[in-house]
């Protein structure tokens, strides 16, 4: 059996400095109006000032080479800024998705063209992503996709449909996973290609889909006939799934995959503070045991993703349990507090509530769903 | 891991490998002494690592006690391993040689010492070891002291693993004559718990690996309806929950472990216990499931981690006695909002 031990990370105390720095700011933004605290802000708080404010910090793109517009900056340190901004529930859900991956994409398999015109775009927090991969009969069973890219002179002509993309409204491109040559039942992985698509590009047509809230997240995204440039190539053609799935270490093991109730936590725990109910704290502490260990184990993903270790399993053991725990956060909190839970209420901790619970049935199911992940793991320890 | 602990971690695996069987945890339940392995463990200087050369430990420090640990959790060793390793660290505390004989110890806030013949309650295979270090109350003095066995008869008892748990009658001792430190109350109380607190997850941690291991094995290997059990995706969602369990287990530990060596451990010790506490359950439970009926016989070797699994979760603090230990102080001491105390680097805030 795989030695399941991570490493053990102690932040310096520079880091330390550097998370007070990003700690005093985003508070005085807080206090100032200049945004509410929102669960779930990484996917539903968009604010492009926001975003362009982050920018300004230098806080997007922040391990990326300086001559592409990044400060050269550690993981541990992009750690930093990226749970400090969901533990206050700021609204980061229009930068996210470009400095999570499609950044880092462009680093690996990108041309030096595309990070030259890209990467300073997004790291100034002027330019966004969206992820196209679903499809109307492609969930969980993405290699089953049918948007085609044909090849054309100068370039590739897109059709299909893309679903439950969320932000194409707000995003200039999609990173779309398209097939470029016709399935092969031998290898189902092979033929497919990734494309920067431009979202205003013609042939592109954008549909909201209504979240259950009534908020507008998510959208169909039609396309016919879209031309796609040579140069909006990503990687190799033939080579998209490969490339997609080193971006979902990115996507699964953040903290992103913990704190999405983090901002509902931390008030029902001020109040039963406040309360001195010590029953109530104590059962509250005992989720954050949990989360306290489920951090440890994100930042030593962190940690081996900079090293360029293999972390799929352990990636996937971090979404499969921190998206659990999120749910269980408002299961728990709703029992401890005396809530009426609204989107539109007043009450700070009724609004927490009321968006914990009415968006948490997603976190087990964006970025692959927990019975998928758990395949994945489990395929990964019989091999063994 | 330091090349010492490496070296270390080597030897225990060897040594517990080839002497630990499950012929011997069930001779051991039966009240038999494992000497041969006890003697091995001696002879490695296994059970006095973590104190120094000059009082005839092996060296090393702490955190090489709780890997050896761990691994005495993997192979459920049923020998006083983690009581002699703990006792004798809080006897080197007070420079007094180490012995190499098994001892154990035991904690008592809640009475005093004041005659000549008492009872001590629930001592970790009191039956088996030739003293007891005391921490408690003597003659209204807070006390470390040693007790020697060959005073007292023993009345039988065990915890769920069948891990002897004895009652000891002590009479005719001199309590003045024994060997005896002063010592702060409050100090001692939170070393004693820190470190057995640690040793026992280090040991939860190691049995819930083995538990996953064995797991991943019967799921290849038993066959139903024409193929390995492990092929039915009920079953791999089982495996994967052992598997993320003993992962978030492992991160806990190793956090705690680290903040114990940097000598700042404060709350990560209740955070750590707790969370271990509660996998050890959640693991013994889907280990069972999937193993089916075969789990259920003393034939089969998964309840000797099992039970392992649900006495250690007891021992020196269940969750809710953390819990609501944590809360406490976080009420009374407390000035920092949640998210400060997780990401406190600095500890020292919260005083468990
Ligand atoms: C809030 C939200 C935001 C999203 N944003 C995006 C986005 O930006 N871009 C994008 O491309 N996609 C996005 N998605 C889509 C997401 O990736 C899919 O929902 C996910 O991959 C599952 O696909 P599905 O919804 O079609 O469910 P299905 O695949 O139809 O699954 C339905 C149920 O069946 C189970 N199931 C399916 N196959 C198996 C199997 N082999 N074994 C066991 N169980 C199985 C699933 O686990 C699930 O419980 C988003 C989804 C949500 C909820």
């Amino acid at each position: 059996m795989k030695n399941l031990d991570l490493p053990v990370v102690s932040f310096t105390a520079e880091q330390n400095k550097f998370r007070k720095e990003v700690r005093d700011f985003l508070q005085k933004e807080l206090n100032s109006g200049s945004f509410i605290s929102h669960a779930d802000s990484w996917m539903s708080g968009y604010s492009s000032e926001f975003s362009k404010k982050l920018g300004q910090q230098g806080w997007i793109g922040l391990t990326w080479p300086k001559k592409y517009g990044g400060q050269e900056r550690s993981a541990l340190d992009r750690y930093i800024v990226t749970e400090e901004l969901l533990a206050i529930g700021a609204p980061v859900a229009s930068h996210w998705f470009a400095d999570r991956q499609s950044g880092p994409l462009f680093l690996k398999f990108g041309t030096e063209e595309q990070r030259k015109f890209f990467l300073p775009k997004i790291a100034k927090g002027e330019c966004y992503f969206s992820i196209g991969l679903s499809e109307p009969n492609s969930g969980s069973d993405l290699a089953s996709i049918k948007t085609k890219a044909e090849k054309v002179d100068g370039g590739w002509l897109v059709n299909g449909m893309k679903t439950w993309t969320s932000g194409a409204h707000h995003s200039h491109y999609a990173i779309t996973l398209c097939r470029t040559s016709p399935p092969d039942e031998k290898n189902r992985h092979a033929g497919m290609s990734q494309f920067v698509l431009d979202l205003s590009a013609e042939g592109v047509t954008i549909q909201p889909i209504q979240f259950l809230t009534g908020e507008h997240h998510f959208n169909e995204v039609f396309l016919d006939n879209v031309f796609v440039p040579d140069e909006h190539v990503v990687g190799e053609i033939g080579n998209g799934w490969k490339q997609g799935m080193e971006e979902l270490a990115y996507e699964r093991s953040g903290p992103e995959r913990i704190l999405s109730t983090f901002p509902l936590l931390q008030e029902a725990v001020e109040y039963l503070k406040e309360q001195k109910d010590i029953n109530g704290l104590a059962q509250a502490l005992q989720l954050v045991s949990r989360m306290w260990s489920l951090r440890n184990m994100s930042i030593g993903v962190a940690q081996m993703l900079e090293k360029g270790e293999d972390v799929s399993l352990t990636a996937s053991l971090v979404k499969d349990l921190g998206t659990i725990f999120e749910q269980t956060v408002a299961e728990t909190v709703r029992l401890l507090i005396d809530s009426t839970p609204s989107v539109t209420s007043s009450k700070l901790i009724d609004r927490l509530m009321a968006e914990s619970v009415l968006h948490g049935p997603g976190f087990t199911l964006r970025g692959g769903t927990t019975e998928i992940l758990r395949g994945i793991v489990a395929k990964g320890v019989l091999a063994k | 891991m330091s090349e010492m602990q490496e070296y270390i971690v080597d030897a225990t695996n060897k040594i517990l490998k080839k002497h630990v069987t499950k012929e011997l945890v069930d001779a051991s339940e039966k009240g038999e002494w494992s000497d041969q392995l006890w003697d091995v463990l001696v002879e490695s200087g296994l059970v006095s690592v973590g104190i120094e050369e000059g009082l005839g430990g092996t060296g090393g420090d702490a955190t090489d006690g709780f890997a050896i640990l761990r691994l005495a959790g993997k192979y459920a060793a049923p020998v006083p391993i983690f009581e002699t390793i703990i006792a004798g660290w809080l006897l080197a505390d007070h420079k007094v040689e180490t012995t190499y004989e098994p001892i154990s110890f035991s904690m008592n806030i809640e009475s005093d010492l004041n005659s000549n013949d008492f009872v001590l309650k629930q001592v970790p295979w009191g039956r088996h070891v030739k003293k007891v270090v005391y921490i408690g109350e003597i003659n209204g003095a807070f006390k470390i002291a040693i007790l020697p066995t060959d005073h007292a008869t023993v009345k039988l008892n065990q915890n769920l693993a069948g891990e002897p748990l004895d009652e000891l009658h002590f009479s005719g001792i001199e309590l003045e004559k024994i060997t005896q430190f002063d010592v702060d109350q409050q100090d001692t109380f939170n070393r004693v718990m820190t470190l057995a607190a640690l040793g026992k997850s280090a040991m939860m941690a190691g049995a819930m690996e083995q538990v996953l291991d064995m797991s991943v094995f019967y799921a290849g290997e038993r066959q139903q309806f024409g193929r390995p059990i492990g092929k039915f995706q009920a079953v791999q969602h089982h495996l994967s929950a052992l598997t993320a369990e003993t992962a978030v287990v492992l991160a806990a530990l190793n956090y705690a472990i680290v903040a114990f060596q940097e000598g700042t451990i404060k709350e990560e010790l209740p955070l750590a216990k707790m969370k271990i506490s509660e996998s050890a359950g959640k693991v013994a439970g889907i280990a069972h499931q999937l193993h089916g009926a075969i789990g259920m016989t003393h034939e089969h070797q998964l309840h000797q981690l099992s039970r392992r699994l649900w006495a250690w979760r007891e021992d020196y603090g269940n969750e809710s006695y953390w819990a609501k230990k944590l809360a406490k102080t976080y009420i009374e001491n407390n000035d920092l909002t949640l998210w400060e105390f997780i990401t406190n680097e600095k500890r020292g805030n919260v005083n468990v």
